[in-house]
């Protein structure tokens, strides 16, 4: 019978090394279900918050309205079959996208906005060059790669980040940022191609000052 | 197949997410071209260095979320008996007078409100708003928390936070007053299920006709609340 059951969810594509639904435990109210919810999750999502944010603080409050919002979802409008059917981890990827992104959206309104790569036009009008090499070197030093990450434009460090270091698949990188899965392989492509290009550069002034 | 084919797919072929024939085709053609093979090798490399990157959560998060996520409730003693309040951090989101235990409480809060509530002492301003309530002499609004409701529920509910202590209106009133004039039926299905009776005065809204009308504690405690606050229905 246990067979059946693993068998029926595999096919709705649950996550299968999970020992219980914790969206449903959730839902229900289970004793320490939040708990269990926020231990499992709080390190990826705070990461991925501030790697998008690149500001504690701000990560810290997006990853707590992060959770508080997907507990009131989960319990009070989400049904428990719609809670069976979950995929936990890139849905809450995803909420912690869309508030990080609107949190980024309204700091800039705010005229609060500190330098970004991104209004830097020497750093926005690079060229794409394919030749830049194969910095293997540049990432023995986790220095180089974590300034060079944060150089990227949000868009492209959004996806490396989900993919390099949280480690997401391509499917889940679609379900949490939109969009299909060869979409999404082809904007990590992309984003990889600008992170080679500043990577490279970060490793010619190391090499300088070595 | 092209370098270039290959290589936009050379990170999902690392992780295997590619199907068996590309995933093979693929194989072969790393097998040919030492740059491609390079190309998957950095891709491994990168993804081994940001590892390392991962970062841990503040230590107080798990504590502020419980806090977040989780409504409470508490009982207080008033001079019209015991009351249950459920509260969130906004405000009061249920009001029970009468005895029950905490476990019936829970079991109805999760019933009406949709959320978990855990046992905890209940803010001081929000007690003696209760307690104000009961003797009759509440004139400020207190803080209540209504999500979850209808639009229709809540704007009646505003509205009816308006009536001044010691009045009365009639649900025609009520209904005129939410722009919806042939709908006091409704209004009174409103004042049914307040969820914050007593702080939300459903009390005093009585029929056209004359008379207290229906309490969903019983016509005596709507006449005992209205009689309290001075009003002459």
């Amino acid at each position: 019978m246990l067979y059946l059951m693993r068998a029926a969810t595999a096919g709705k594509g649950m996550i299968m090394d999970e020992p219980e639904c914790i969206a449903l435990s959730v839902h229900l109210g289970d004793e320490g279900a939040v708990e269990r919810l926020v231990r499992a999750y709080q390190d990826q999502l705070y990461g991925y918050a501030l790697r998008l944010l690149r500001n504690p603080f701000d990560a810290d409050e997006v990853t707590q309205d992060v959770f508080i919002r997907a507990c009131r979802t989960l319990t009070a409008s989400y049904g428990p079959d719609r809670c069976r059917q979950l995929e936990m981890r890139p849905w809450l990827f995803r909420i912690t996208r869309n508030l990080a992104l609107n949190r980024m959206r309204d700091r800039r309104s705010a005229g609060e906005g500190r330098f970004s790569p991104v209004d830097d036009p020497d750093v926005a009008n690079m060229p794409q060059d394919e030749g830049a090499g194969q910095p293997f070197q540049i990432l023995a030093d986790q220095d180089a790669l974590s300034r060079a990450l944060d150089r990227l434009e949000t868009e492209s460090r959004d996806l490396v980040v989900l993919r390099f270091i949280e480690g997401l698949s391509y499917a889940e990188i679609a379900q949490a940022a939109g969009g299909s899965e060869a979409a999404a392989r082809a904007k990590v492509f992309r984003a990889l191609r600008r992170l080679r290009v500043l990577l490279s550069e970060g490793g010619s002034t190391c090499a300088v000052k070595q | 197949m092209r370098c270039e084919t290959v290589r936009r797919m050379a990170d999902a072929f690392r992780t295997g997410e590619l199907s068996r024939r590309v995933g093979e085709r693929i194989r072969a053609h790393l097998e040919d071209c030492a740059g491609c093979a390079r190309e998957v090798s950095f891709l491994g490399r990168l993804a081994a260095a940001c590892q390392g990157m991962r970062t841990q959560a503040p230590k107080d998060l798990l504590e502020r979320i419980r806090a977040g996520t989780s409504d409470h409730f508490d009982r207080v003693q008033t001079r019209l008996g015991p009351v249950w309040v459920g509260f969130s951090r906004r405000g009061m989101t249920l009001l029970r007078p009468g005895e029950m235990s905490p476990l019936e409480f829970g079991v109805l809060y999760r019933k009406i409100r949709g959320r978990v509530a855990t046992p905890a002492k209940l803010p001081e301003a929000l007690a003696r708003a209760v307690q104000l309530a009961a003797d009759g002499k509440l004139s400020r609004p207190a803080r209540v928390d209504i999500t979850g409701l209808t639009a229709f529920q809540q704007k009646v509910l505003e509205i009816l936070q308006t009536i001044p202590r010691g009045e009365v209106r009639t649900y025609a009133w009520l209904a005129r007053e939410a722009g919806k004039p042939r709908a006091a039926r409704a209004v009174g299905n409103v004042m049914a299920g307040n969820p914050v009776p007593w702080i939300l005065p459903c009390h005093r809204v009585v029929p056209t006709q004359g008379g207290v009308g229906n309490y969903a504690f019983g016509s005596e405690m709507k006449r005992e609340l209205l009689r309290r606050e001075g009003a002459r229905p």
